[in-house]
């Protein structure tokens, strides 16, 4: 036919074009053509996120593996489950020192909040950022009916959290006063946020409820419940989790779940409360 | 009674002052081929409406130099089934099949030209499951694309990248 055969000619497409066709690409070969070249590469990083599956939270293995794949992508390094710190109504919390994304420094602990739904991402540099992963451990607070944005409570120690609020930008610490026998017992590392409070078990029986928004008087600031005696049992490990905005405490020992009796108790304390 | 005829010959005469509502619009291909089409489907093409809406509908031939005469008869195919709302899945695999990498490419082009919409979020996807599963190799080529990483950049990107691979493609390797 004689054709011109146009060379070269994706190279000089408008980035909007090439992003039309990197967007309908999964993951996995996104991945793949980001080895094609460095502006590919650099136009997947920083525009194109893959695509997700429309429902969520993933109903399968597989679109686990996708979406941690690509959490990863956007992080810039890889994350297992393991290195999922907490999940707050939708969004992810992460803590490592080898992402890549821009104005990163290398080598510094970041915390990154992932919104797959979105495909957001943003970085966080821990406080007095960090070389050493000590003290990660932290908790999102979010809720879309509340505010759109996030807050990241990051505990340094059993006296003092650090705040982040994705509307100001920045950190502060606030001091939290628990009796000194919480504050000796090992706390559950796991959290949940609900309607401005952050809760995590203690070892030695309680619930801790902790306000996010700092409070005038300081012994407002946290507050200790009690968990009823007759729902502890020993060698049981504990969990607490959300549903239907009530809090849900389950204690799982050997294999077998022993959902929990309290649930109604805890409740009724956080109606009083709230 | 009246009215009604009053009302026709209101509508004819609009039809009269109005040529572009009537007459086709011819598409000059960039090897001077004329093909001649329906308003509506130049109404697709958003470049070309809006050629025609600047000058008021009094030129009706526009040239397309960077559109030639072998790919315009598929945009306009894709054109008029898209107006008769027939887009469906076969037409689009019918369609699709009879084209090869280099026509899907051009066609791509055209469509970005033309600005129409529908036909390169379709392309795009043909694109993109042209790419899906071949090797980067593969993917250069098609591409027309240097490869400007070292051998050692290369190497090492492939390595870091590799795990987004398990699991996913079952093909692939046997891992465990």
């Amino acid at each position: 036919m004689g054709r011109r055969k146009p060379k070269s000619l994706f190279n000089n497409l408008p980035r909007v074009l090439q992003t039309e066709i990197f967007d309908k690409l999964c993951v996995k070969e996104q991945s793949n053509v980001m080895c094609v070249s460095h502006s590919w590469r650099n136009l997947i990083l920083t525009t194109t996120l893959p695509l997700m599956d429309a429902h969520f939270p993933p109903d399968s293995y597989l679109n686990l593996e996708q979406l941690f794949n690509w959490c990863s992508l956007v992080i810039g390094c890889r994350v297992m489950p393991k290195h999922l710190i907490d999940m707050c109504n939708g969004l992810f919390l992460f803590c490592c020192k080898d992402g890549r994304a821009d104005n990163i420094v290398p080598g510094v602990y970041h915390y990154f909040v992932l919104n797959p739904v979105t495909k957001q991402c943003v970085a966080v540099l821990k406080p007095v950022g960090q070389k050493s992963g000590g003290y990660s451990y932290a908790a999102l607070a979010y809720d879309h009916e509340e505010s759109w944005f996030f807050k990241i409570i990051r505990f340094q120690g059993h006296r003092h959290i650090n705040i982040f609020s994705s509307k100001t930008g920045i950190w502060t610490t606030l001091t939290i006063c628990f009796p000194e026998y919480i504050n000796e017992s090992y706390w559950v590392k796991k959290c949940v946020y609900l309607k401005g409070s952050i809760y995590r078990l203690s070892y030695s029986g309680h619930l801790l409820r902790i306000k996010v928004d700092p409070q005038e008087n300081v012994s407002k600031q946290a507050e200790v419940i009690k968990l009823h005696p007759d729902c502890l049992f020993d060698d049981s490990q504990w969990k607490i989790s959300l549903k239907d905005n009530k809090i849900l405490l389950v204690l799982s020992r050997e294999s077998k779940t022993i959902s929990s009796t309290i649930r109604s108790k805890v409740n009724i304390k956080k109606d009083e409360d709230i | 009674m009246a009215e009604e005829v009053s009302s026709q010959m209101n509508s004819l005469s609009i039809s009269e002052t109005n040529p572009s509502s009537s007459a086709t619009i011819s598409l000059v291909s960039g090897d001077d081929i004329v093909f001649k089409v329906e308003p509506t489907i130049a109404k697709e093409m958003e470049t070309v409406q809006s050629f025609i809406d600047e000058t008021d509908g009094k030129i009706t031939t526009i040239p397309l130099p960077n559109i030639s005469s072998h790919d315009l008869p598929y945009v306009i195919e894709y054109c008029e089934k898209s107006i008769a709302g027939k887009i469906t899945k076969e037409f689009e695999a019918e369609f699709v099949k009879k084209l090869n990498n280099e026509e899907v490419k051009e066609l791509f082009l055209a469509a970005n030209y033309l600005n129409i919409k529908k036909l390169l979020d379709f392309l795009s996807q043909v694109i993109a499951d042209r790419i899906a599963n071949k090797s980067v190799e593969y993917v250069r080529r098609y591409f027309g694309i240097e490869n400007d990483f070292t051998p050692e950049e290369e190497a090492k990107l492939r390595e870091e990248l590799a795990w987004t691979f398990t699991g996913v493609d079952p093909d692939d390797e046997d891992e465990n």
